[in-house]
């Protein structure tokens, strides 16, 4: 299309333009705006951020909040049964009992013996979690919001 | 355009009063106004006094628009006159020309020409002619031009031809050749008139007889038939026809008629349409649920794609779904687009509670917001389509209010693997996986295909993202707005007996904010490269599997990298690549916004399970590599290549990397100590964003975009673990 080799050569001709500013030791096309970009947004109202050459992270810090759960369940009731586990991040109360956002399941996991272990990695320091235990009977899910203690999801 | 008038003798009494009643008819009161614009919907008219219905073709929906059109006269074979925005059709019962305006009333316009006491019931016009058609009397034109100064301009219909024998009860223009076409009723065949002097060219079977009493066209050149006995919408796909289409090429074509909705029956039919509009109006609210599996599934409206009319209570979850233009193809890709912006996650009314495992039954969760029915298709074999003998594996259920619990039976010579299901519930039975729906939802899920026993592990979750941010220039500390290349990502372990059998990973491109041209590739550490399956290794790039990860004419770049010690699995060599950005970059400065166009979906299957503990933690090693071959800034004498990587911080590189380039300008790597990609205040060039992300707009930094990633980092992830959230965000300094 037209419009598109005319972007193409726009972006050639940037491309080109800012090659020659790095062989002129300018250190590169974005860099050539930085100490405009030290003064806080005119459209901002926020509060003036540090710069960033000033921010100092730990040296282990991986910048995340992440933490790696372990999950326990044993119900004896369900020894020699067929039954599948759901692990879910987001449920909302409904009058049905717990309705579970499918696309937040973090685990689903076939039950043995009524045993089931793993882990998992909680990514935003959530405390509780939605449990489910289906049978194959046609019967309603035994569900149990779970909080973590000690690293661990346990039931 | 027209219909079959069942009725015709019993009103042959009023004939008598004919004359009498002309002239009162041709004196107007007040001038009905013109149709403001060229109306998607299209327009059916039935009985006597005519009642004028608009129709959505997409869905079949139907409403009453008039039934009082202002005479006690049947009117059939309209057409709609794109020069003055008027309906024009024929009054069957007192035998007069008549237009209908935006108001849908009736005017009387003064006509000589035609036979004598002779009704038509096809028309159609077009470029200001209305064209008349009556088998075995002839084929008729009417200039219409004269009325633009005088509504009682006197008009003559100009006989065509008298060659008039096909069985038509309507027929229409199509807006590219502007050739009439229509489908003989008796024999089902599909013919091409021309206006000019009424030659035919009977074009193919279209497979389906009937009173066809109302065609239309669409602007994409297909060709709607309804059905008087039933109602039910067919399409042809005329869509390839142009003005130097060729008598040989026509014949050509497939014209066999599809199902693509079910309208309203009538023994009285005729229908006109605006043929330069779209189907659907994208200037009005959406109001049309379609799916988002892949297009072989028939998702879109070119593919005549499963879709419903969204009403208040026929959905499934607690939300009823929101309104699309158009099917998206792949997954949740309808839940956030720039053509429908608004859209939501409405995909959450079934839910899979146990794995599909061959042979095995499975159970599936449904909400239903209130009574419906359901039907389900899985597609067992992977062929990419709903249309095998067994995949229809839901049929016509009737769902509760709630939660409804369905148990199904995975067949035993189901292919493992990933697949798709479709549920479509609604008012009405016997839906098929595609075509329109007057009433509820559809929806769409991947699925896995199991044998027994199987757990998944998603991260971080499965249908959520974490967000992937690098900076390229490393060595080189720059602006630090972290787009430069940003890409959402998941993935899912498949386990079992405690091990993992098999990793996917997924990912969707968002942005590229700078020049340089950078490949991605996932390492898994403390996998060895001789035990991923390469007989079941599988890439694919927007749904299309590939062979390689990348082509520059005659070289080509393995999926899985050779010479090295982890396993690297290869997934794009040149992102830029993938993209055709509207801007300098892609996505990331403000005003260029444009639909994310690349998606890629990575199966990694291990000859050797690997235990859960030896298992490197998801994300693993997500990194982008320079691109071989291009410039890729001054730290570099020449054209780095796979020799440049940049990883999450403290993550090693693959055995690819050169470490001698550790140490330069900004970087204080110590691999000694296992210390990666850190510049001297420990930043990283890279960073895992543990959720969807809006990433900075160009050159504004994720300080400026993000203030309290400040008290996050210094207070090493305890407070202000949040600090990514929109609602945390300077928006102004964001992208969009």
């Amino acid at each position: 299309m037209p419009d598109t080799q005319l972007k193409k050569l726009i972006t050639l001709q940037l491309l080109t333009l800012a090659l020659a500013l790095m062989l002129f030791g300018c250190g590169g096309s974005k860099q050539s705006n930085e100490s405009q970009e030290a003064a806080p947004p005119s459209e901002s109202s926020s509060p003036v951020a540090e710069n960033i050459d000033d921010l100092v992270a730990a040296s282990s810090f991986n910048f995340t909040s992440k933490a790696t759960i372990a999950l326990s369940i044993n119900i004896t009731e369900l020894e020699g049964q067929r039954a599948h586990v759901n692990l879910y991040s987001q449920y909302q109360k409904i009058a049905d009992g717990y309705y579970p956002s499918p696309s937040s399941r973090v685990i689903s996991g076939t039950m043995s013996d009524g045993s089931y272990q793993n882990t998992f990695i909680n990514t935003n320091q959530q405390q509780r979690y939605l449990l489910e235990i289906w049978r194959y009977d046609s019967s309603p899910p035994i569900q149990q919001e779970l909080t973590i203690a000690n690293a661990k999801l346990s039931l | 355009m027209k219909p079959i008038l069942l009725s015709f003798v019993k009103h042959s009494t009023r004939y008598l009063l004919l004359s009498a009643t002309l002239l009162t008819l041709m004196a107007s009161p007040a001038l009905s106004e013109p149709f403001g614009h060229c109306p998607s919907k299209a327009f059916l008219f039935q009985g006597t006094p005519v009642a004028s219905y608009g129709i959505n073709l997409v869905t079949g929906n139907y409403a009453l628009i008039e039934d009082d059109s202002g005479i006690d006269a049947n009117i059939n074979g309209l057409g709609f006159n794109q020069q003055d925005r008027y309906l024009y059709g024929f009054n069957t019962t007192h035998f007069l020309l008549t237009r209908l305006g935006g108001d849908f009333q009736a005017e009387t316009l003064n006509l000589s020409g035609l036979p004598q006491n002779t009704s038509f019931y096809v028309g159609d016009v077009a470029h200001h002619h209305y064209y008349l058609y009556r088998r075995n009397t002839g084929f008729y034109k009417v200039d219409l031009s004269p009325l633009e100064q005088d509504i009682n301009a006197p008009l003559i219909a100009q006989l065509i031809t008298t060659n008039a024998s096909i069985r038509l009860t309507d027929f229409a223009f199509h807006p590219n050749d502007d050739m009439l076409y229509g489908v003989d009723n008796s024999s089902g065949i599909l013919y091409q008139i021309n206006p000019a002097n009424g030659n035919q060219i009977a074009i193919g079977d279209t497979g389906e007889t009937g009173t066809f009493g109302a065609m239309y066209f669409d602007y994409n050149g297909y060709f709607y038939l309804s059905r008087n006995q039933d109602g039910q919408i067919y399409r042809i796909d005329l869509s390839s026809v142009t003005s130097s289409t060729t008598p040989t090429q026509l014949t050509e074509l497939s014209v066999v008629a599809v199902k693509f909705a079910d309208g309203p029956s009538s023994s009285q039919n005729d229908g006109a349409r605006c043929a330069s509009a779209p189907l659907i109006d994208e200037d009005s609210p959406a109001t049309i649920d379609f799916g988002d599996a892949p297009a072989s599934y028939h998702t879109t409206l070119a593919e005549n794609g499963a879709r419903h009319l969204i009403d208040a209570n026929t959905y499934l979850g607690l939300t009823p779904p929101d309104g699309d233009y158009d099917g998206y193809t792949g997954a949740n890709s309808d839940d956030n687009t720039i053509l429908a912006s608004a859209s939501y996650d409405d995909e959450d009314g079934v839910n899979f509670v146990t794995a599909l495992e061959i042979g095995l039954d499975s159970v599936i969760s449904v909400y239903a917001s209130g009574s419906g029915i359901l039907s389900g298709w899985f597609d067992w074999n992977r062929d990419g389509d709903f249309s095998d003998d067994n995949e229809r594996t839901i049929n016509d259920i009737s769902l509760s209010p709630g939660f409804n619990i369905i148990s199904i039976r995975v067949p035993q010579d189901a292919t493992i693997g990933n697949s798709w299901s479709r549920f479509r519930f609604s008012q009405q039975t016997n839906l098929s996986y595609d075509g329109g729906s007057t009433s509820g939802e559809v929806e769409d899920h991947q699925i896995q295909i199991a044998s027994a026993n199987l757990s998944y592990r998603y991260y971080p979750s499965e249908a959520g993202w974490v967000t992937l941010a690098y900076e390229d220039k490393w060595p080189e500390s720059e602006d630090y707005d972290m787009n430069d290349v940003v890409m959402r990502y998941r993935t899912i372990e498949v386990i079992r007996e405690n091990k993992v059998v098999r990793v996917d990973i997924i990912g969707a491109l968002q942005a590229l904010g700078g020049y340089h041209h950078n490949g991605f590739a996932v390492q898994l550490t403390n996998i060895a490269t001789s035990n991923v399956n390469l007989q079941t290794l599988r890439l694919l790039h927007n749904n299309i599997e590939q062979q390689y990860s990348g082509t520059n004419g005659a070289d080509t770049w393995p999926i899985l990298e050779s010479g090295q010690t982890n396993a690297v699995l290869l997934i794009s060599q040149d992102l830029w690549s993938q993209v055709d950005s509207m801007c300098t970059f892609y996505r990331s400065e403000l005003g260029c916004e444009q639909l994310q166009t690349f998606t890629f979906e990575l199966s990694v299957p291990f000859i050797t399970p690997v235990a859960l503990e030896a298992m490197p933690s998801a994300p693993y090693d997500p990194f982008i590599f320079a691109t071989e071959g291009l410039y890729h800034g001054e730290s570099f004498a020449g054209h780095p290549g796979r020799s440049l990587e940049i990883h999450l911080a403290d993550h090693a590189p693959t055995d690819k990397f050169n470490n001698d380039y550790f140490g330069q300008q900004d970087d204080t790597s110590d691999p000694a100590n296992n210390r990666y990609f850190r510049t001297i205040n420990n930043l990283p060039w890279a960073m895992e964003i543990t959720d969807q992300w809006r990433w900075p707009s160009e050159r504004k930094s994720i300080l400026q975009a993000y203030p309290k990633f400040q008290q996050f980092v210094e207070s090493q992830g305890l407070e202000e673990a949040n600090w990514y959230q929109e609602n945390e965000a300077t928006v102004a300094n964001l992208f969009q």
